[in-house]
């Protein structure tokens, strides 16, 4: 019973206390619920209005700006373009475009009247069309300055907003036009460089051009000047590498500012030193002599009978200035006879002719950094012997003054192939110039009859103090209509310098030059473009820092050549250089 | 029963610390996930602004606009060719110079003269 009794009080006192527990335990597991929620609450209080809240007060105000809005990420900020001295020529910026949601215009005629005071050059009829569209989102004006958001916040008007946008930027306006070229507003490129090397600065890498900008401008600044001098009506000029072919400027005249390239004429957009072919005249003798002498066992003492023109079917070939007398090799090449060189081409035969001309790169389409390049304009092959006789003194082909240069690298450094580039290679990666297209005693030979054009011959004029320059004329008469005329003509030069070892090519084209008072009525190569290289050569000097002193006049190597010049009369001042 | 009671306070201290720590921890993580995101802001604002200050300097730099400048404000010109040379000794003395026989004369003797 005892037990029984116990066992029963355990059991009614087991079970008050289970209900009593079951209740209490609630309570209390509800009384910690409570107790850590507002825990929770009164710590996420705390968290919000102590903790964080010191964090938010850094700068509010500069994190408002514009520049916070992203460009959306699918575009790749196009790479920007150096020049080979690192310094910036294209880049591209985060601007401020600005929009406006019509449904949130109150006042129209306000806003257009408060838009036309803050952005001056606003197109007032497309932005009144934006302002009333019937839909949310319409653009007021794409890239605006910082200066004219600043003006568009200050009127405060909701309706307006601004979203980020890239826009390329050309520091340096118009002095690359050419080479550089430019990109649509999507950056697709379009020209020049950005074209040419489109897939590289649209994967967000940097190009390395190969232009020197201080030459560039040094270039463009000589050429525009010949042309003002002669009232031309284009220009080109270019400063090659003679061992690399990289080029270290490259101007094309006229030209147009990148920045607005949509507003440029046809042409001031034409690229007139890699994609325009011309005549470039006499310029040619420098590779039918070249020719001559690497493939004949000719010295100079060898003498061409110019005393009368030639006639060659129906065409007569006469020389412009003419001697009308027997001429030695370095004779010919000097006073640039046609006769003699149609002479010494016919020698060379037209199959070889057009071989040599092949290996220096003048007959193909020259491969280039640049897509716009021009195709030379050589006659069918096989060359008759009027043709032969011709081309011999650049008559009847065309080829770009970039290719010309190239050519004229070839024959000076040595003679080793150059192919002209506008972008640095990684090292390793370069051009290689390791094909030789002809000896290195022609090449010396050449070398001493350029600087023999330029002391003593209708070269004269490209004769910069302290340098030893050589280089060769070229007048070409225009072909308009497929008539000659003699009015109209392509004057150019083509020099290198020092001429014992030539590092640089030097040309200048100029496009219908005027004769003036100091020419003497003159438009040709020797008054025109002598002068711009002679000019070029000098800033050069200071820019490269190329001492002066290095040249002994005594040294000079066209010394050599003296025995073979036998002129009746002294250079007299007017020389007439074709 | 006493055994109990401070097991259970212990165990309630430890619950209550680590969420004190782990409330630190993830509110120093989102401030640092914040001060990260406003760094990486301000980094790209301010490779903004160098990149506009990179092109204002080429801008600036125009050869053509220094070379006026130059020629208006210093008074100088492009040296002539035969200027530049390797070697300095050539240079004659200041004696040799003859006044007025060219432009780079005249500061020199007038220093000369009045000493």
């Amino acid at each position: 019973m005892w037990k029984h009794a116990r066992h029963r009080a355990i059991f009614i006192d087991g079970e008050k206390q289970c209900k009593g527990s079951v209740a209490q335990n609630r309570l209390s597991m509800l009384g910690v619920f409570f107790v850590l929620a507002y825990m929770v609450l009164g710590l996420r209080l705390m968290e919000l209005s102590i903790v964080q809240g010191n964090m938010l007060t850094f700068d509010l105000s500069n994190d408002a700006e514009m520049s916070d809005t992203m460009v959306s990420k699918i575009v790749e900020r196009r790479g920007a373009v150096y020049d080979r001295n690192g310094f910036l020529l294209a880049t591209t910026l985060k601007t401020p475009s600005l929009f406006v949601d019509p449904s949130l215009v109150i006042n129209p005629e306000q806003l257009m009247s408060d838009l036309m005071v803050a952005i001056p050059d606003l197109d007032a009829e497309k932005a009144a069309r934006a302002i009333m569209a019937k839909n949310r989102f319409g653009w007021v004006k794409h890239n605006i300055t910082p200066e004219q958001q600043q003006n568009i916040l200050e009127i405060g008007n909701p309706a307006l907003g601004f979203e980020a946008e890239y826009k390329r930027f050309y520091p340096q306006g118009r002095l690359f036009s050419h080479m550089l070229g430019y990109t649509d507003r999507d950056g697709l490129g379009l020209s020049g460089v950005e074209r040419g090397f489109d897939d590289v600065l649209s994967a967000g890498d940097d190009v390395r051009m190969t232009i020197d900008l201080r030459l560039q401008h040094v270039v463009r600044r000589e050429v525009s000047k010949a042309m003002s001098d002669f009232t031309a009506k284009a220009g080109a000029g270019l400063i090659m590498d003679a061992r690399t072919g990289e080029v270290l400027a490259g101007v094309s005249l006229p030209d147009y500012d990148l920045n607005m390239a949509g507003e440029a004429k046809d042409h001031e957009k034409f690229n007139r030193l890699s994609l325009g072919t011309y005549e470039l005249g006499s310029m040619f003798k420098i590779f039918s002599t070249a020719a001559l002498l690497e493939l004949h066992d000719v010295g100079m003492s060898y003498t061409f009978d110019a005393r009368k023109p030639i006639k060659v079917g129906w065409h007569t070939i006469n020389d412009y200035h003419a001697q009308k007398r027997i001429m030695t090799v370095p004779e010919v090449f000097m006073h640039s006879s046609n006769i003699g060189s149609a002479m010494m081409g016919k020698m060379v035969g037209g199959a070889a002719l057009r071989d040599f001309y092949d290996d220096l790169g003048l007959i193909e389409r020259m491969s280039f950094d640049l897509k716009e390049v021009g195709k030379p304009l050589i006659p069918d092959s096989p060359w008759r012997d009027s043709t032969t006789m011709t081309v011999s003194y650049g008559h009847g082909l065309a080829t770009t003054p970039i290719q010309m240069s190239a050519a004229v690298a070839s024959v000076v450094n040595g003679g080793m192939a150059v192919s002209p580039s506008l972008v640095m290679r990684n090292k390793g990666q370069g051009i290689k110039n390791d094909v030789r297209v002809l000896s290195g005693e022609t090449s010396e030979k050449m070398r001493k009859l350029l600087r023999l054009t330029v002391t003593k011959g209708t070269g004269r004029n490209a004769g910069a103090e302290g340098f030893a320059v050589g280089g060769k004329t070229g007048t070409a008469e225009k072909s308009v209509n497929g008539k000659y005329r003699r009015d109209k003509l392509i004057s150019s030069f083509v020099g290198a310098f020092p001429m014992d070892n030539p590092r640089y090519v030097v040309m200048v084209m100029v496009d219908e030059p005027k004769g003036n008072k100091k020419s003497y009525g003159y438009a040709t190569a020797g008054w025109v473009a002598a002068p711009a290289v002679k000019r070029i050569v000098t800033s050069m000097a200071s820019v490269l820092g190329l001492a002066s002193d290095q040249y002994d006049p005594a040294q000079d190597i066209s010394a050599d050549l003296m025995p073979y010049v036998h002129d009746r009369k002294k250079g007299g001042k007017k020389l007439a250089s074709y | 029963m006493r055994v109990a009671f401070f097991k259970y306070v212990v165990v309630i201290m430890l619950v209550v610390l680590s969420g004190a720590v782990l409330m630190e921890v993830s509110q120093r993580v989102q401030r640092a996930e914040r001060e990260i995101s406003r760094l990486d802001r301000k980094i790209e604002r301010e490779r903004e602004r160098v990149r506009i200050l990179d092109a204002e300097w080429a801008y600036l730099n125009d050869p053509a606009r220094l070379e006026a400048m130059a020629r208006a404000g210093l008074e100088m010109s492009s040296p002539e060719a035969g200027a530049l040379i390797s070697n300095t000794s050539t240079i004659p003395d200041i004696d040799v110079f003859v006044e007025g026989a060219s432009s780079m004369t005249r500061d020199i003797s007038y220093q000369k003269a009045v000493p």
